[in-house]
């Protein structure tokens, strides 16, 4: 098995076999956040495919400052970001002003598999969507969503807000339907 | 608050997250190896391009330089040819005063003697009846003067043996054309004697430094992308100009009788240094492209015997045909002396390098061009009785402002340090244009030099 040194160095030569191999490394990972940005996986395959060949032209740039993986995730991410740009600018997010946030409570999302958990947030609108993936998951707070998303720290709030409630009614939902989601209580 | 949340909500969808991998169609790496395959092809087609235009640059300067030199050469030649015509005249004419009957007349005679004057080693060229033949490959003086020397050595016959005269033709004609004498040819009485022996011829393959085998050709990129570097170098100058035929001899000037006889000295050899700053991009693996600044100075030694007569002073004249020939009422014919001339220009060059190695020694090969601007002409008698005379640049100047030149150069340098080069770089600059304006005595000068350069390398 190559290191990750080797790999980059096969795939800054651009040896096929070695850029095969690192796109067989990583694509599983870099899938689910293809997806998580997306609205469905053919979207999501689309933005992995992009991606990948920003990773394999702009190899020879990593300096190995970060992890690769995590490298190759903001690739990915940004890919997937430019995508969704244009129905941003299409549809406009506007500002929520009142929204009744529940009480937060403790959750656990054990009992659902990947794929579920996939859909729910691929059915969430698509700004709600863009700031929940980049707030609660990526770990950016509002003020940098706002500047990656060219919108204000204010409506990056209340989208993560509508995306939070959105998601707990379709947890409140599986929950009714299924009789409970491992230990959650909402 | 934020932090509150992310606590709770946000870290379940984290952690669920975390590690979460799902596959992906097969037919993304599909169409992901269509798209690189794609843009390799896409890079490879620039390559080839650049690599085509590169090829046929160079192919064009070969041929430029090649045209140029054989044509130099060749004038070299035709007037030392012509030379030789002008000093055989007297003794051709001498020759050519016998009449063709006496060839006609001798030719006999010349047939009778030639098996004798093979037997004597001469390599004068024979040949039989030019009339019948048509083959005949010497010239009338040839035959008069082989005639002359024939009916001498045998005191003349009219006995004609037909048979064996023409046997002795044609083999003594064989002999002519191929241009070899009968010395020169083995004899075919020689045989070979003894045993042959068998001979086993053992191939030994050189020796290989350790540094060539394979487990040491690793990948040792320097990682150099950009770089400065400062450098001197110095060299051989040729003009490749008659510098004594004009500062000596002026044709179309009748106020001042010239001396004409000193020509052997009109090829001098001079000297040529610079100094200069550089900046070097690479853009590719291999590919470097390099510019700079830098100054010129070629000087050339050349002996003259006239000189200007200017307000009473004498001073070294300039060495252009043109201004000799609108100042001829004020040169006046002294002593010879020795004049030093220097050029002085700025040159802005821009070359392609090609890195063959590039570890901690670095080999590279460079072509390119350069714009020349010239600055100064400087004419000094080296004695100091006479006045210095420089010349600039400008319309009333004698001297090309701009000129430009051809850069061929390698370059052999050693890693010093992290950020550091120092390098050797012989050269070559051959002058596309005469450095002086006037067409006459003036040529392309070729300097070949070495440089030192000091490089510092951008991280």
């Amino acid at each position: 098995m190559l290191s990750e040194q080797e790999l980059i160095k096969g795939c800054v030569k651009g040896d096929r076999a070695a850029q095969k191999a690192l796109y067989e490394r990583y694509c599983r990972k870099m899938m689910v956040v293809c997806q998580r940005y997306a609205k469905s996986s053919q979207e999501a395959e689309d933005a992995l495919q992009e991606g990948f060949l920003k990773v394999f032209t702009s190899l020879k740039s990593f300096r190995g400052d970060a992890r690769l993986d995590t490298w190759i995730t903001r690739i990915m991410i940004n890919t997937a970001l430019n995508a969704q740009r244009q129905k941003l600018y299409l549809l406009p997010m506007v500002d929520i002003t009142e929204v009744n946030l529940p009480e937060d409570e403790e959750i656990s999302l054990a009992a659902f598999n990947l794929s579920e958990l996939i859909a729910m947030i691929q059915s969430l609108p698509d700004g709600c969507r863009l700031v929940f993936n980049l707030f609660a998951i990526e770990g950016y707070n509002h003020k940098e969503i706002a500047g990656m998303l060219g919108i204000s720290e204010g409506t990056s709030k209340s989208q993560y807000s509508r995306a939070k409630s959105l998601l707990k009614v379709k947890l409140n939902v599986h929950n009714n339907m299924y009789g409970k989601y491992g230990e959650a209580k909402i | 608050m934020e932090n509150t949340e992310r606590q709770k909500f946000d870290n379940a969808w984290r952690d669920a997250f975390q590690q979460a991998e799902q596959n992906p169609s097969a037919e993304v790496w599909s169409a992901l190896d269509s798209e690189l395959t794609r843009a390799e092809g896409g890079v490879m087609k620039r390559r080839v391009v650049f690599y085509q235009r590169l090829a046929a640059a160079s192919i064009l300067f070969a041929l430029v330089f090649g045209s140029l030199t054989t044509y130099y050469n060749l004038k070299q030649d035709t007037s030392v040819v012509n030379e030789i015509a002008n000093a055989n005249k007297s003794t051709n004419e001498t020759d050519n005063t016998i009449p063709d009957q006496t060839i006609k007349q001798d030719e006999v005679a010349e047939n009778e003697d030639k098996d004798e004057l093979a037997e004597d080693g001469s390599r004068l060229p024979k040949s039989g009846d030019n009339k019948t033949n048509g083959n005949s490959i010497f010239n009338k003086s040839d035959q008069s003067a082989f005639i002359a020397q024939s009916k001498k050595d045998s005191g003349g016959t009219d006995e004609i043996h037909a048979t064996e005269q023409g046997t002795r033709q044609s083999r003594v004609n064989a002999k002519a054309i191929a241009g070899i004498s009968t010395q020169d040819l083995p004899s075919p009485e020689v045989k070979i004697s003894g045993k042959l022996r068998d001979v086993t011829i053992v191939r030994k393959l050189p020796a290989m430094p350790a540094s060539f085998m394979a487990e040491s050709r690793k990948e040792k990129k320097s990682g150099e992308d950009l770089w400065a570097s400062v450098g001197a170098s110095a060299g051989n100058y040729s003009p490749q100009a008659n510098f004594n035929s004009y500062a000596m001899a002026s044709p179309a000037t009748g106020a001042v009788n010239l001396n004409n006889s000193a020509s052997s000295n009109s090829y001098s050899q001079g000297s040529a240094y610079s100094v200069g700053l550089n900046l070097a991009k690479r853009v590719s693996n291999h590919w470097v492209v390099q510019g700079g600044l830098s100054y010129l100075n070629q000087s050339i030694g050349y002996t003259s015997n006239f000189a200007t007569v200017y307000a009473g002073s004498k001073s070294a004249f300039v060495a252009d045909y043109a201004t000799l020939q609108q100042n001829a009422s004020t040169l006046t014919l002294t002593n010879p002396y020795e004049i030093n001339s220097v050029n002085q220009f700025v040159s802005l060059p821009i070359q392609a390098g090609y890195l063959l190695v590039d570890r901690k020694v670095g080999w590279q090969l460079s072509t390119g061009m350069a714009t020349d601007i010239f600055l100064q002409n400087t004419l000094t008698d080296k004695s100091g009785q006479l006045d210095k005379y420089s010349a600039g640049a400008g319309d009333d100047s004698p001297y090309r402002t701009l000129s430009w030149s051809a850069l061929m150069s390698t370059e052999l340098s050693y890693k010093v340090g992290t950020q550091y080069r120092v390098s050797l770089a012989p050269g070559l600059r051959y002058t596309m244009s005469p450095v002086l304006k006037s067409a006459v005595g003036t040529g392309n000068p070729i300097v070949w030099d070495i440089g030192f350069r000091f490089r510092y390398i951008f991280k």
